[in-house]
């Protein structure tokens, strides 16, 4: 739950373009959030939603080109991230700021063991010499429960399991303890009972050390599991921000409701699922408008002219939307 | 009861890795390790399971596709025994079992239009007499999956991954199989696009009566699609059972496990919810087990789990485990 009332990262009108082959892509087209210290935050999405590319970006790794931040501005604790030379970043970069991969077989380097990666960090950041970080480097390990950790930090990647490969990312990325861990779908590529622990883990880091965590996933079970906070992403735009009780008990943009009514349950019976129609939008040519206007079934002529604007709703729990219709008046009329 | 459209009796299926230097051979990997079960016509059974449960495999053994591995048991398609047939004498049975693959960019051949695609199965098969008629098939096709014969020149690449599945599946029902072997077939998709292909797969059932093996990792796809659910762990069927019952009234100590570390996309079920909490990881398959493989993680442990190896039950909610053999 956040547990201070100033935001520790704020995004403000973050743009980011893709130069293609084929033409531009608004990769991310005015994305603004805050984060708070020690909350959950989720990002959801399908492929192309740019939600990975906007946490790239606060990490300063987007790849340039063909990617151009063209505007906006990320602050952390006061100071802009996105005019930070390489030698200013890497004070932030997994000190301050540290990211969790999808796929740790790919996020570790295969050639040198998981000692040598996770020395690195702590040597360069925290002053340690070899034999501290060592020591400190064990203490993770064991943190992070992988058992017999005084061996199998001599192991290369390659000898642990996925679960236990995603363990060092995570022991890798809190060795610093930073204020604002961003984890990229860290869970997809595990079974479900290794992907308990995993949640788990990062639950309880997050209690210890009260870091803020910016979770992209697309798996709404995980979102409703460890988030605080939701924000939806279509085409590039944030559509629908929230806490989670309300973006799952009052959704209000019609791609979130579709999402929700989307999503199979295994503790529910046979009701058909009710998909969106239509396919994801192309990127290079999107839609007139409201860019979900094509799928959308609550749409009307003036969604397909004019680009909806935000809407927040500053009740007891603020709600922002980005949607021409009031959706749960429509509900009744249905 | 209607004899089964596939029987799959007593399932073997062992790797042996290749001798390193002069060492010990490598321990032989119990992939699928004495699997059994029926799939009725127009039914769909989902095999769930982790990586490493022998899913995979499983469906590979029922079409004939585990190339040298090691494999004993039987399986009988429409009443044939097929597991011991050359491969050409598997072939005129093929058209009665298609497969439906993970990766919608891997299993199609980039250089072939859509056209060619669907025809390919069409021509090895003889579904048609005259080229013209295959043609108004390939349309029909396109059509009952749900893409637009317009596009039947193009490759591909121009296909979101959703559309390519759906090709996928048009291609599967080229040659009118009684059964398709789904193998992760939506899991690579977002959860939008997954669902449209759910719901394509049930209308193709009521329509067809094709029967499915679904095998996917994620148990709430599996309720959705399944009739019966078999629930997969180190190479054998842990419990199997109607869909509705198994989801309700899981029995074994692995399936609660597995179902209470999956999350439901309901905030305020989760935090009621009561976790089973499964420590370790899935063992390696190599090791041969004298008792219940799941012993040294099961929650529910008796003293002799680990001596003696629990029988699938028989009765219509069947559970392999010895807390429930005693009455």
């Amino acid at each position: 739950m956040p547990s201070s009332n100033k935001p520790i990262l704020q995004v403000q009108d973050l743009q980011v373009e893709f130069h293609t082959d084929s033409g531009v892509v608004q990769a991310v087209n005015g994305v603004s959030f805050d984060l708070y210290p020690g909350e959950t935050l989720g990002i959801v999405g399908e492929s192309g939603s740019g939600k990975s590319v906007t946490n790239l970006t606060m990490m300063g790794l987007t790849p340039q080109p063909p990617g151009k931040v063209v505007g906006g501005s990320v602050t952390y604790d006061g100071l802009e991230l996105l005019s930070l030379n390489q030698k200013q970043w890497q004070q932030v970069r997994g000190k301050k700021i540290a990211m969790i991969f999808q796929d740790p077989m790919t996020a570790l380097n295969p050639f040198l063991t998981v000692e040598e990666q996770l020395v690195e960090v702590t040597m360069l950041h925290m002053g340690l010499n070899r034999t501290e970080a060592s020591e400190h480097a064990v203490g993770l390990l064991r943190k992070v429960g992988i058992p017999g950790a005084e061996k199998r930090i001599r192991d290369y990647p390659h000898q642990f399991s996925g679960g236990m490969r995603q363990r060092v990312m995570i022991a890798m990325a809190i060795s610093c303890q930073p204020d604002i861990l961003i984890a990229d779908e860290p869970t997809t590529a595990l079974d479900v009972t290794i992907q308990a622990q995993i949640l788990e883990l990062m639950k309880s880091m997050q209690e210890e050390f009260g870091t803020a965590i910016i979770f992209i996933t697309h798996d709404l079970g995980v979102v409703a599991n460890v988030c605080d906070r939701v924000m939806v992403m279509y085409a590039g735009r944030k559509v629908e921000l929230s806490t989670t009780t309300n973006i799952f008990r009052q959704p209000r943009h019609p791609y979130t409701v579709g999402l929700l009514n989307s999503a199979p349950r295994w503790d529910q019976g046979e009701e058909d699922l009710q998909a969106i129609d239509g396919q994801p939008p192309d990127l290079l040519d999107l839609p007139s408008g409201c860019a979900f206007h094509p799928r959308c079934q609550f749409v009307e002529d003036d969604c397909r002219k004019e680009i909806p604007r935000l809407v927040s709703l500053d009740g007891e729990i603020p709600h922002q939307h980005a949607c021409l219709r009031d959706i749960t008046t429509w509900k009744e009329d249905v | 009861m209607t004899t089964p459209l596939l029987q799959v009796k007593d399932l073997k299926v062992h790797f042996k890795p290749p001798r390193r230097g002069f060492g010990k051979p490598a321990p032989v990997i119990r992939a699928v390790d004495g699997v059994s079960f029926d799939v009725q016509p127009g039914q769909t059974l989902g095999l769930v399971g982790e990586s490493g449960c022998g899913k995979s495999t499983t469906a590979r053994a029922i079409l004939n596709l585990t190339g040298n591995a090691h494999r004993e048991g039987m399986i009988y398609l429409g009443g044939t025994r097929i597991d011991q047939l050359s491969e050409q004498r598997m072939r005129p049975h093929r058209a009665n079992a298609q497969m439906v693959f993970q990766d919608p960019f891997a299993s199609l051949n980039p250089r072939m239009t859509v056209d060619k695609i669907i025809r390919e199965p069409m021509r090895n098969f003889d579904v048609c007499k005259f080229d013209s008629d295959e043609r108004l098939e390939v349309v029909r096709l396109m059509e009952l999956v749900g893409i637009n014969p317009r596009y039947m020149n193009r490759y591909p690449h121009e296909f979101s991954g959703g559309q390519r599945q759906r090709i996928g599946i048009a291609r599967a029902l080229a040659v009118n199989p009684k059964l398709i072997v789904c193998d992760e077939a939506v899991s690579a998709l977002d959860v939008s696009i997954q669902a449209q292909v759910i719901n394509l797969l049930m209308d193709l059932q009521q329509k067809l009566g094709v029967a499915y093996v679904f095998i996917s990792h994620d148990l709430a796809v599996v309720r959705h699609i399944a009739h019966r659910v078999g629930v997969m762990y180190l190479g054998r069927i842990v419990e199997l059972s109607d869909a509705d019952e198994l989801y309700r009234n899981p029995r074994h100590p692995y399936t609660k496990a597995l179902l209470s570390a999956a999350p439901v996309p309901d905030p305020e079920q989760n935090v009621s919810h009561q976790r089973v909490k499964l420590e370790g990881e899935v063992p390696s398959p190599d090791i041969e087990y004298a008792g219940c493989p799941f012993a040294e993680r099961c929650p529910d442990v008796l003293p002799h789990c680990q001596d003696v190896r629990p029988q699938l039950s028989d009765d219509v909610h069947q559970v392999s485990c010895l807390l429930y053999e005693d009455d």
